[in-house]
């Protein structure tokens, strides 16, 4: 399958090419289970070569496509790039992506746009394959604009309304910002070490001595890159507006093909990060951060999705606050059980809204238990791992991020994360306890409808729920009798650290230590559902009442701290005053001044040749007498 | 004075330039055609004088198939002609100008 | 001497076509018009896969008329695809457009024409290819008889067109008058003790009417004044053959000649052509910016790539050739491709090839304005089209072989015509379609083109090495290195 691995990538493109030419033939149901069946090919691929690399002796392999371009120097082979870090991510990416697409059989059945949605999800899915299997960096940066250009169309599907429109745009403007970034870090690469071979620049990494800064600048600039793509401070604004598309495009983007990018990018060059601790303890501190900054905005929404959507902001911040300690294993375990709980997450707000009509308010929802009980209870288990319920997903691969980091010695990081860990529970239980318990707050019309969604859409849930509960069985640390398998067997890729790379302090923790804070963050967990349990069970009148006490902070977080307002006043208005400024005064009479200038030159010029034609074949062969008797006249005196 | 090949090119060169020039300056299609001929017929002249004074038979081979080829091309021409005789009864070359621009 | 005809199989294989179909023409009902567009086409599937299967045999043949080496049977290929396209879309013309069935006759023996000129390595079988080929061509620019637009294309074609034989011809005569041979190989050996152009006065004056003789086919400034107008009057299909397959046999013709028959001179042909190269993509850039007709701007753009592809040749070096083989390709696929939506609106007696035609199609016929847009942003050389990478290797050739300036010129030029070309785009995806528009009908061979070409473009566009690697193997034979 290794020689075959190109089959993994190709599959979802025939999807793509299939629904584009013949999709309208295949009829709804054809486009949708092929457009599913295409990825789910891709998924067994991806399992297949997942099996034969744990066989293998030397677990990185590379495997030539095709020259793409060859200019001179530059010189880019496509090859794909097969080793433990690849092959994990190819199967949590087709795999999630596999179920999402069963599930959009069932939601997306009533659009009138259904064959075109299955075509882009399919291309989204190549894209972010591309990016995930890519040796050549500037491969993975094609997966990367293509990703982005699918979260464009999808954001944006139903572009008919204009919050749509405008968060496609928005999602794509933001992310532009980082992938200049992100481009800008290629091009520094390109210029340090003459190539964007992952292995070379790997090769290079390990003897080259850089000038000081250099391996820092680059580093930044790529995480900059993944700050865009993965939704961090600052960048983090497009991502809640995301929820305007379709609900499994959610999904898709905030479990398997799009915010994970930037991640698992980090982790792909990890070297470079290795080689400047400064690079790396910004990534902590700006994951840190964003992981209890988003997490209390998600305590405050009222919109199911946007709660959703902060969470993986949140989420997301704990992943890179485990590779920024440099724990990139533990980052990129934290982004598979995501990967599980958080689409099943989206599935079931998804599998909500389309048993209420569309109703998102979660003041509108209340006591689902019982008339979606398939919803509610998937939905349960996903709220367990992801609040970090002792045995379950999100418990192993979060509490590995807190032990990495505390024994980093970040321990203001830690107390961070661990203050975030609790919040994550409450806010995550405050869902669960609005929507499916207490009394039913639901419209009268709308409650009459209430019925569970069909088994295409429950059975994908039913799978993720599963996973939900014993993914985190990959990593068990050793205290607990486990053998931490995901980061021995993803010490084939990321196992390369720089000499003064602090993670050798993690030795000098000791059992205890662990055990303690193992202990801590269960209390911690547990705390935040019992919280949630008395402010949103028992005593309903709490919330108000607290949020009431804290008056102007709860109006501040509630309105998102202000950050899109923010970035109005700060970054858009002033810019868009010196563009005015620009426009008018310098563009119009100066820039313009000359570009018409040169424009009205050349279409005078154009006119002026027009005039020789005449259209009269006397005339023509002149020209030809002309010529040659300057021709002749060079030939003949030179 | 014995004529050589040189004399014969200068021959030939000032036949083709005067047919050249009457392509340029006739209006009739018909002349202009001969005109080309004309020119055609010029190459032929150096091509014969080279090929004798090279004692070569290439070169006037090569007339041999010029002459057949200006027979097709005019018979191409004159069918043309014919035809747009058909649609508009003229045989000046000016008036044939509605492409232009 | 024996004559090895399988050296020359699918130049056989064509003429055996020409034979059959008009023997069946001269049978002929009205049905049979139809049977001889497949025949044709069947020709030419048939001759590229001769050519494809005598690939790398490299002996001249026929008393070293012609060779049927590498860089020949390549073009070979070249001619073919231009050739099948354009008999598909003739399929189409000859019931749309009430054109005679030779088209198809013509096309082919026009084919034989390129192949021919394309393996010629003697000035007598140059001759003689070019004007099969020409003549050929001038019928088929008149071929829609009761179009007054169409004769008088043909008529114009004819005058110049024999004009600039005569010049050719003129060449040849001095070269041979010079050299004392027709043999190209045999020209490069006299002219290796020769040092300048004034050394050689005869032969430097064969050199430049021979260079005014193929400067005319493929339409280079000041010789190109034509072409606006033929390519406008000739049916859309033969317009579409003209600009492919014509300029690609004269382009690869003249290759062939200046590399082997004037090395000593590169430096000369090459400034010199680097000089047309400039006027030529200017002045077919300049004059599209203010055309109203979508077939005319096509015609003068066509005029601006010449300059383009000249480019190649003038750099005189490995990678100006490979790239100059590249971009013929890349622009066999465009142009047709552009050319035959051009066909798809026009209807007997209304061309329909205005811009405000276009107004709109993305609303009447989704398809076919998509396919259009991506063919004007491949001429306009926007990446990941075939056009782009094409541009990319000319001008990099260029820089590479200390041309720089003049690869700084296509790209100012390339900069306006992406006006003209974006322009149909816009005016395709934004703006109303007029209301008394009339319907478009694309019928199955010429859906089969464009979405053959657009295909071809894109995918040239994104995976380029295979072919380009093709390329470098079919010009060794003729730089040798």
């Amino acid at each position: 399958m290794l020689n075959y691995a190109w089959l993994v990538l190709i599959f979802p493109l025939v999807g793509v090419i299939i629904n584009t030419f013949f999709g309208r033939y295949l009829g709804k149901r054809g486009a949708g289970i092929l457009a599913s069946a295409m990825v789910g090919l891709s998924f067994v691929g991806a399992v297949w070569m997942f099996a034969e690399l744990l066989g293998l002796e030397d677990r990185v392999v590379t495997r030539p496509l095709f020259d793409w371009i060859s200019v001179g120097d530059f010189n880019v082979q496509v090859k794909l790039l097969i080793d433990p870090l690849s092959s994990v991510m190819a199967v949590v990416v087709s795999g999630v992506s596999f179920l999402i697409h069963i599930y959009s059989i069932g939601y997306m059945a009533h659009d009138e746009r259904f064959v075109r949605f299955f075509a882009y999800l399919n291309l989204f899915v190549f894209a972010m394959l591309t990016l995930v299997l890519a040796e050549n960096l500037l491969v993975t940066y094609v997966g990367w604009e293509g990703v982005g250009l699918c979260s464009y169309l999808l954001i944006g599907f139903w572009f008919e309304r204009k919050a749509a429109a405008d968060a496609g745009k928005k999602a794509f403007l933001v992310n532009r910002v980082g992938d200049v970034g992100f481009a800008l870090g290629l091009m520094m690469l390109f210029v340090t070490f003459g190539t964007l071979s992952m292995s070379q620049v790997l090769e290079q990494a390990m003897v080259v001595r850089l000038m000081p800064g250099v391996a820092t600048a680059i580093a930044l600039l790529l995480f900059v890159g993944a700050v865009g793509k993965s939704a961090q401070i600052p960048l983090y604004v497009w991502l809640p507006d995301a929820m305007e598309g379709p609900t499994p495009v959610s999904a898709l983007i905030h479990a398997a093909t799009m915010v994970t990018a930037g991640v698992y990018m980090v982790a792909r060059t990890h070297m470079l990060f290795a080689l400047s601790p400064t690079a790396l303890t910004w990534v902590a501190a700006i994951g840190g951060l964003t992981a209890f900054f988003a997490a209390t905005i998600a305590l405050t929404q009222h919109d199911l999705k946007r709660v959703l959507a902060y969470s993986t902001i949140s989420q997301l911040g704990y992943m890179f606050l485990g590779v920024g300690v440099g724990a990139y294993a533990a980052g990129i375990f934290h982004l598979t059980t995501h990967a599980f709980f958080k689409a099943l997450l989206f599935l079931g707000a998804g599998s909500v809204m389309h048993a209420l009509a569309g109703e998102l308010d979660i003041r509108k929802m209340g006591g689902l238990r019982n008339k979606i009980p398939v919803t509610f209870w998937t939905f349960l288990f996903a709220a367990l791992a992801i609040a970090g319920f002792p045995g379950l997903a999100g418990f192993f691969s979060k509490d590995e991020i807190l032990w990495q980091t505390f024994a980093n010695g970040k321990t203001l990081l830690w107390a961070l994360a661990l203050l975030t860990a609790g919040l994550t529970a409450f806010y995550i239980f405050r869902l669960v306890f609005t929507v499916f318990y207490g009394e039913s707050r639901v419209d009268k019309k709308v409650a009459a409808h209430i019925h569970e969604s069909p088994k295409v859409m429950t059975a994908p849930m039913a799978i993720l729920a599963f996973f939900s509960v014993i993914g985190g069985y990959i990593g068990v640390p050793k205290i607990l009798g486990g053998s931490n398998w995901i980061e021995h067997y993803l010490d084939g890729s990321l196992g390369w650290h720089a000499p003064e790379a602090a993670i050798a302090e993690t030795a000098h923790a000791s059992a205890g230590t662990e055990w303690a804070l193992l202990i801590l963050s269960v209390i911690v967990a547990l705390a935040g559902i019992g919280l949630a349990y008395v402010f949103y069970v028992r005593r309903t009148d709490l919330p108000t009442r607290v949020a009431k006490s804290l008056g102007g902070l709860y109006t501040l977080v509630y309105n998102k701290y202000k950050v899109d307002e923010l970035y109005m006043a700060v970054i858009v208005k002033p810019l868009r005053a010196v563009g005015k400024f620009f426009a008018e005064s310098v563009d119009g009479p100066v820039v313009d001044g000359i570009a018409e200038g040169i424009a009205a030159l050349v279409a005078l010029i154009g006119r002026g040749l027009q005039a020789l034609q005449t259209g009269l074949a006397r005339n023509y062969a002149l020209g030809i007498l002309v010529g040659a008797v300057l021709l002749l006249a060079y030939a003949l005196v030179r | 004075m014995s004529l050589s090949s040189l004399h014969y090119f200068i021959l030939s060169a000032i036949l083709f330039t005067i047919g050249g020039i009457g392509v340029l300056v006739r209006r009739n299609v018909f002349v202009i055609f001969m005109c080309v001929e004309m020119m055609l017929n010029a190459v032929n002249l150096s091509l014969i004088a080279f090929a004798r004074y090279l004692n070569k038979a290439d070169g006037q081979l090569l007339v041999l198939f010029v002459m057949a080829i200006a027979a097709a091309e005019v018979v191409v021409g004159l069918a043309i002609l014919v035809a747009l005789h058909r649609k508009r009864p003229t045989t000046d070359a000016d008036e044939m100008n509605v492409l232009r621009g | 001497m024996a004559i090895d005809l399988q050296v020359l199989a699918p130049e056989a294989i064509i003429l055996a076509f020409v034979l059959i179909t008009l023997f069946i023409y001269a049978l002929g009902s009205k049905r049979s018009t139809t049977l001889m567009g497949w025949l044709a086409l069947a020709g030419v599937v048939l001759a590229g896969a001769a050519s494809l299967y005598y690939w790398g045999d490299t002996a001249p043949t026929f008393q070293g008329m012609v060779a049927a080496d590498g860089y020949g049977l390549f073009a070979n290929l070249v001619f073919l695809l231009a050739a099948g396209l354009a008999i598909l879309m003739g399929l189409e013309a000859v019931r749309r457009f009430d054109l005679p069935a030779e088209v198809f006759v013509l096309v082919l023996i026009a084919t034989l024409g390129m192949m021919l000129l394309g393996s010629a390595v003697n000035l007598v079988a140059v001759f003689l290819a070019l004007e099969i080929l020409s003549i050929a061509l001038y019928v088929l620019t008149a071929s829609e008889r009761d179009e007054w637009r169409s004769l008088e294309a043909g008529m114009k074609y004819f005058i110049l067109g024999g004009f600039a034989s005569a010049f050719l011809l003129f060449g040849i005569a001095m070269i041979y008058g010079a050299t004392g041979t027709f043999s190209l190989a045999e020209i490069g050996a006299k002219g290796g003790s020769l040092w300048a152009l004034r050394d050689a006065p005869l032969l430097a004056a064969g050199l430049v009417f021979l260079l005014i003789g193929f400067a005319f086919k493929v339409a280079l400034v000041p010789f190109q004044m034509w072409t606006p107008d033929v390519y406008e009057g000739a049916p859309s299909l033969v317009t579409a053959f003209m600009s492919a397959g014509a300029k690609a046999a004269g382009f690869v013709a003249l290759i062939r000649i200046l590399e082997t028959a004037f090395p000593y001179w590169r430096a000369e042909w090459g400034w010199v052509l680097a000089v047309i190269a400039v006027l030529t993509m200017s002045w077919g850039n300049m004059a599209a910016l203010g055309q109203r007709s979508v077939k005319r701007m096509l015609a003068y753009s066509s005029i601006a790539h010449a300059g383009y592809i000249v480019i190649g040749l003038a750099v005189a070096a490995r990678t100006g050739y490979a790239s100059v083989l590249f971009y013929l390709i890349c622009y066999t696929l465009m142009n047709v491709g552009a050319f035959a939506v051009v066909m798809a609106m026009g209807r007997k007696g209304e061309p329909n090839e205005d811009l405000d035609d276009y107004t709109g199609l993305i609303r009447r016929k989704p398809g076919l304005a998509l396919a259009m847009a991506l063919f004007m942003l491949a001429l306009a050389g926007i990446p990941l089209t075939a056009g782009f990478l094409a541009k990319l290797y000319v001008f990099s050739a260029a820089v590479v072989e200390g041309y720089a300036w003049l690869a700084a010129v296509a790209i100012v030029n390339a900069v306006i015509s992406a006006y003209y070309y974006l322009r149909v785009a816009a005016r395709m995806f934004f703006g109303e379609a007029r209301a008394e528009a009339a319907p478009v009908h694309v019928s199955a061979p010429l859906g089969f083109v464009v979405a053959l070409t657009s295909l071809a473009t894109v995918f040239l566009g994104v995976y380029p090495a295979p072919l380009l690697e093709f390329i470098q193997a079919a010009i060794r034979p003729l730089v040798g290195f």
